[in-house]
């Protein structure tokens, strides 16, 4: 029975384009994103559109000093005080106004957020930070 | 892992797994995305391994456990791989290879999958039990079963003919 099962299997194959594709695959960089890396980018993603959207909520209080003056960036898990200077202002192509925040963190590194009354959106400018959170005070600046 | 040393897997494997897993899941489009996710899986981030056999347990392991979740999808589309389809999908030997291979597919999933797993893999009942995570007992009255029942379709079958 055994033999006869086999014989019986043997032209049961997958079809040569599903060999392509898996051989295909091959052919393409392989990306790895480690899960603790995910992780830490959602959860700084959440944390920052969080206090963008509280920024635009509250018409660019929150990182104009009324709120927060400083902000405490814990980067790999090291902690950076910036304190929060004037944006950049500018008005977007419907003539709305946008707030923009460069804040330059060591080694070259820097977080760009742009905060608007409706929308917010930020980039980090770095390829080896894997944890980031930012945490606003309003602590007597020197 | 090499380009080379993923090609000479492919080759070895991919027909074993294909059936494993069309034995799981009874759909011909089904099989060929499961066989694509473990090769995927082999080539992304597979473990040292220590020899051939090693790494074909490995992959069977893997291949099993995509064909479980699978199944576990409320989502999935059920269809099976008719006669007709058989016919233009594979190819047989003889008339009696295909009633075999119609006669298996028409089994209830358990024996299906006791049936391959025994007669094509050659695992011992011990082996496909803890695969299966189902006692011995359970695979030996699925594999008595599944030879009465391809007794009685391949009969049947005989005197249709």
């Amino acid at each position: 029975m055994h033999e006869q099962y086999k014989q019986a299997m043997s032209g049961v194959r997958p079809s040569a384009q599903c060999t392509e594709r898996i051989i295909n695959m091959t052919n393409q960089k392989r990306y790895r994103v480690r899960k603790g890396w995910l992780a830490a980018a959602i959860v700084a993603a959440v944390l920052l559109c969080a206090a963008f959207t509280a920024n635009a909520a509250t018409n660019g209080a929150l990182f104009d000093g009324t709120l927060f003056q400083n902000l405490h960036i814990f980067l790999n898990g090291k902690e950076y005080t910036y304190t929060l200077s004037a944006p950049e202002r500018s008005t977007d192509k419907d003539g709305n106004p946008v707030d923009h925040y460069s804040i330059d963190l060591p080694d070259g590194k820097s977080i760009d957020a742009y905060a608007a009354e409706e929308y917010t959106a930020f980039s980090v400018d770095a390829d080896d930070v894997h944890s980031i959170q930012i945490v606003g005070t309003d602590d007597e600046t020197e | 892992m090499e380009q080379t040393d993923f090609r000479t897997a492919l080759e070895r494997n991919s027909q074993r797994l294909f059936l494993l897993s069309l034995s799981f899941v009874k759909s011909h489009a089904d099989a060929e995305d499961i066989l694509q996710d473990v090769f995927l899986k082999l080539w992304t981030c597979a473990p040292a391994f220590e020899d051939e056999t090693h790494m074909d347990k490995w992959l069977t392991r893997v291949c099993v456990n995509a064909c479980r979740n699978l199944l576990r999808s409320l989502f999935r589309k059920r269809c099976t791989v008719s006669s007709e389809e058989a016919d233009t999908l594979y190819t047989f030997d003889s008339v009696q290879d295909r009633d075999l291979f119609c006669a298996v597919m028409a089994l209830p999933e358990r024996e299906r999958t006791v049936v391959h797993l025994f007669y094509y893999e050659d695992l011992p009942i011990k082996e496909i039990a803890e695969m299966l995570h189902v006692g011995e007992s359970a695979v030996k009255t699925a594999l008595h079963r599944a030879r009465n029942h391809l007794k009685d379709y391949l009969k049947e079958d005989g005197d249709h003919a």
